[in-house]
């Protein structure tokens, strides 16, 4: 009976440490959790503050009013110092078209679109939907993992300590019974 | 062509330049504020990130000190551990018929099934936790880069915007200079 008592004990032994090995897991699925929150907030708080598409609508709609606007000032231009040959209206030209070649260069070859503040504008509004896209998938993404390791990993293991405590409590029942 | 309707046209084209000088001037402050938002964006992803249990030496964000792998590792261990706990009380009891015994076996049974089963089980769970933060992990750093790609362009949209604007100011001093000489209304 002594040596049974001993295998028991042994028995019981093991599965205290089992069951403490499961705390320092739940331990640090809490963590984990609290981790997960802070990086969901920051992540809310720092959404708040993508542009909105109201202000790249309007960079885009300035840069097209400003290279419509240039448009019809160099062809003003153009014709005047044509006609005039003056030094000065020349220069006006030249400046306007250097103004037009920034923003939307007519020969919108690749490599000049790519120069142009148009292009900018464009790859600006495409970068923030995909930047906004980001940031809803990872708010999904955090929520769904904050569920997971909440409910199915904390929860389930919880129930995996308890069965180890409720075997301690079986095993000294018969140690009571029949050996003490 | 008169010199009255030339300067007709002059002031037409002055009231085009600054009419889109004032539009390019309008969008390079939202380009400038756009530019100063994804910096602080950049900040706010980097710290977010910095929350992540995530434990990788390669990764751009700093680790955090929860990772889910040692979670697993932490659970299998105490799931052997169960499964050991088992097998000594069946060694010790043989094949008891003590119903205390055959429920503490049972009890043991569960507590690593419970850990271990597939699908339902916490060490699955804890596997699909990893798989998820390993994709946040992923996206967060691509965020980043999109960010910094953010702010790298709309600085370069807004300087270009400022600089338009100033080739504008140019030709229409250039025009007020044609004015001056040739007597006209500026």
């Amino acid at each position: 009976m002594e040596e049974v008592n001993r295998g028991l004990e042994a028995v019981k032994s093991d599965t205290t440490r089992a069951g403490e090995t499961v705390h320092v897991g739940i331990s640090l699925t809490k963590e984990a959790l609290g981790s997960l929150a802070a990086f969901f907030q920051g992540l809310t708080k720092s959404a708040e503050l993508i542009p909105s598409d109201e202000d790249v609508q309007k960079m885009k709609k300035g840069t097209e009013t400003a290279t419509n606007a240039y448009l019809e000032a160099y062809g003003i231009l153009y014709a005047a110092s044509a006609t005039t040959q003056n030094g000065n209206l020349k220069h006006a030209a030249t400046m306007a078209k250097g103004a037009i070649s920034i923003l939307a260069p007519a020969d919108e070859t690749r490599f000049a679109a790519e120069q142009s503040a148009r292009a900018d504008a464009v790859e600006l509004e495409e970068t923030i939907g995909k930047i906004r896209g980001m940031y809803t998938e990872l708010l999904t993404l955090a929520g769904e993992t904050f569920n997971i390791a909440n409910f199915e990993l904390g929860g389930v293991a919880l129930t995996a300590a308890s069965e180890g405590e409720q075997a301690i409590v079986e095993i000294s029942a018969y140690q009571q019974e029949k050996i003490n | 062509m008169s010199m009255e309707a030339l300067n007709e046209d002059l002031l037409t084209a002055k009231a085009q330049l600054e009419r889109g000088s004032t539009a390019a001037n309008a969008a390079h402050e939202i380009g400038e504020a756009m530019a100063h938002t994804a910096s602080q964006l950049e900040i706010d992803a980097m710290r977010a990130g910095g929350y992540i249990p995530y434990s990788n030496p390669n990764s751009l964000i700093p680790d955090s000190q929860v990772s889910p792998s040692g979670i697993i590792s932490t659970l299998r261990t105490a799931a052997e551990l169960f499964g050991n706990a088992r097998s000594g009380l069946v060694t010790t009891m043989g094949e008891s018929d003590n119903e205390h015994i055959q429920n503490a076996g049972l009890h043991l049974y569960q507590a690593a099934d419970i850990l271990q089963q597939d699908g339902s089980g916490a060490i699955p769970a804890a596997e699909r936790v990893k798989a998820n933060i390993d994709a946040i992990n992923e996206k967060i750093m691509a965020l980043h880069g999109l960010i910094v790609g953010v702010n790298f362009v709309a600085t370069r949209l807004q300087g270009r915007l400022k600089t338009s604007a100033s080739e504008a100011k140019l030709s229409m001093e250039s025009i007020t200079s044609f004015q001056r000489q040739a007597g006209l209304p500026e």
